[in-house]
């Protein structure tokens, strides 16, 4: 497979195309993880309705019935729940670490055991979440793939 | 989740059956009486919704799961036990008491063994992702 970088200064967002001569696994591979990358879901911020790429998402945390979105550096709020939102993103690499929230599995740096046997999670932006001892298999197989 | 909830009340329950065949409480007459039998799948069944109950609640600290589980558990089998005259005298619900209370911090260690060693393998997954 090669892989080929271009820069084009005139277009707006960013263009893949991925040329094959026979459509088989490894195509159809590119074509998934592609699909999770472009993946938008949206969400409120003052006010103002936004699309976030789903791959930008740390972590969704649902509170006194409402869920947040957590970017790197934004706060989103959505009026759906975290179960409702889980179900727009069964193929991405979310997983629920407790009962109200779910976190990009791939911003997970490490995790811990606090000495009250508490779990900690540290995510790619130095942002520490508590994950609940029952979801660590679902993290496992996750990271499994 | 079910599964977990039943293994650990089975693994109660064999505990208690254990130490009633051990103690002079229990005759050879009521291991044979169906009552008794009823009894013991009933005070299973309770504690195995007791357990499913626990791991509902996702509490933060595992110390005091354990131990809300070993009060619980103890507390189901303990009235279970008096209302169905498994015990005739003090002595009897002293062993329960005793044979729980390992059971459960057994599991405890146990428990947090398997913990530190899911977290080592989920490091060790994220660090050949990287």
């Amino acid at each position: 497979m090669k892989i080929e970088f271009q820069e084009k200064k005139e277009i707006k967002e960013v263009e893949v195309s991925v040329t094959y001569r026979i459509w088989n696994e490894e195509v159809e591979q590119i074509g998934n993880c592609l699909g999770k990358m472009a993946k938008c879901i949206s969400g409120d911020e003052n006010g103002r309705q936004y699309r976030i790429p789903v791959y930008s998402i740390y972590y969704i945390e649902s509170m006194e019935r409402k869920t947040f979105i957590y970017t790197k550096n934004q706060v989103y709020c959505s009026r759906l729940s975290l179960s409702e939102m889980m179900k727009n993103l069964p193929e991405t690499d979310f997983v629920r670490i407790s009962k109200c929230c779910a976190m990009n599995i791939n911003m997970l740096k490490s995790v811990r055991v606090l000495p009250n046997s508490k779990l900690e999670a540290l995510l790619s932006n130095e942002e520490k979440i508590i994950v609940t001892r029952n979801y660590l298999k679902e993290i496992r197989k996750k990271l499994e793939g | 989740m079910i599964i977990k909830g039943i293994k650990r009340s089975f693994i109660c329950m064999s505990v208690i059956l254990l130490t009633l065949s051990l103690v002079d409480g229990v005759t050879e007459n009521s291991w044979e009486s169906f009552s008794f039998q009823l009894g013991i799948l009933l005070a299973c069944g309770v504690v195995c919704l007791w357990q499913l109950l626990i791991s509902k609640w996702e509490l933060p600290n595992y110390f005091f799961e354990v131990f809300i589980n070993f009060v619980g558990s103890l507390a189901i089998i303990l009235i279970l036990g008096k209302l169905l005259g498994w015990y005739t005298n003090f002595v009897n619900v002293g062993y329960v008491c005793v044979e729980v209370f390992i059971v459960f911090a057994i599991s405890y260690f146990l428990g947090i063994t398997k913990i530190e060693k899911e977290v080592k393998q989920i490091n060790e997954m994220i660090a050949k992702r990287r």
